[in-house]
């Protein structure tokens, strides 16, 4: 029932919304409780902005094996960090596809430019 | 990740650096035209105008082509050529100034918001997969290309060379004369801003 209440109420701990004496009974119980000492200690180990704020060095594989652990534990516990790193994969990958999927020039040079570069070079050489 | 003008050319590059030997200007014209396409999508990207690109692409034919008899081969020519076509166009866009549909401060307003302890502000609802339908695709191409162009050249230059010319951090950093750090960040905001320009077509078209 404590645990219950604990989880329920850890999200709002960490929006700092909780009353005084709620916030308190929150550290107690994490201090008292095994898993949910854990959970408070997987909380804490990065914040979601911390996360948000370098993401770019995890989802380019730009980081240390302990660095990529502390990325994987915060993923398994927060789904919106979660749905905002799928996101900004899905974001670069239709960037990529916009640019380098299209052919937005033809196959070959416009003559004029052809003829442009050929003349510029004759006058400068 | 295919970079657009470090591919291999269609005419090979020992071809050009042996017709060099023989005749400069032959070899100036097999060059041109084996790598004309791909310099001028380079300088299309970063400066959108087809004058002005045409124009970068000129100067940076004419400076690799002063700059060969010391190309030393390391990187692919291509890949050589790429990095001189974007110093050109740079040098084009730095003139221009270009009048940009997002401030700098602008692109703040994008990056996700956090309250208290650093927690989202608000819950972050996941996107669909990506579609494989080519209109669909389409629409949300178009969609990130007009965000992409609305982007501060602070930040759509990075993007544009990190994600799409694919050079690495360091050269990023070389290029624009900054850390790489800054050349990350500029490139993660760029990234989210474009992120969350892109949300709301992503949500109306992928259920």
């Amino acid at each position: 029932m404590s645990c219950d209440r604990f989880k329920h109420d850890l999200h709002a701990y960490f929006r700092q919304e909780l009353a005084a004496d709620r916030a308190a009974w929150i550290d107690a119980h994490a201090a008292a409780c095994g898993d949910c000492g854990e959970l408070m200690k997987l909380a804490r180990e990065i914040s979601c902005r911390d996360f948000v704020d370098t993401l770019n060095e995890y989802v380019e594989g730009d980081i240390d094996a302990d660095r990529r652990a502390v990325f994987d534990r915060h993923l398994a516990i927060c789904p919106d960090c979660t749905n905002y790193v799928d996101s900004y994969r899905k974001a670069m990958d239709m960037s990529m596809a916009a640019f380098l999927g299209r052919p937005v020039i033809p196959a070959e040079p416009p003559p004029d430019l052809l003829r442009a570069i050929f003349e510029a070079k004759k006058r400068r050489g | 990740m295919e970079a657009a003008a470090g591919a291999p050319a269609a005419i090979g590059d020992e071809a050009v650096l042996e017709a060099l030997k023989t005749s400069v200007d032959g070899a100036f014209e097999l060059l041109v035209r084996a790598y004309a396409v791909r310099m001028r999508s380079v300088a299309l990207r970063i400066l959108r105008n087809a004058a002005d690109a045409d124009d970068a692409v000129q100067e940076a034919f004419l400076s690799a082509f002063r700059a060969l008899p010391r190309f030393e081969g390391r990187s692919g020519l291509g890949t050589w050529l790429q990095r001189i076509q974007i110093n050109a166009a740079l040098m084009k866009l730095r003139a221009k100034r270009p009048a940009e549909a997002l401030e700098e401060g602008d692109v703040d307003e994008l990056l996700p918001r956090f309250v208290g302890l650093g927690v989202h502000e608000e819950h972050l609802r996941p996107w669909g997969a990506a579609p494989d339908a080519p209109a669909v695709r389409e629409e949300l191409c178009a969609s990130v290309r007009a965000g992409i162009d609305g982007l501060p050249e602070k930040f759509r230059i990075p993007l544009l060379l990190r994600d799409i010319e694919g050079l690495s951090n360091d050269e990023l950093a070389q290029e624009l004369g900054i850390s790489v750090n800054a050349a990350k960040i500029r490139v993660h905001r760029a990234r989210q801003a474009l992120r969350a320009l892109l949300e709301p077509t992503w949500r109306s078209l992928v259920p």
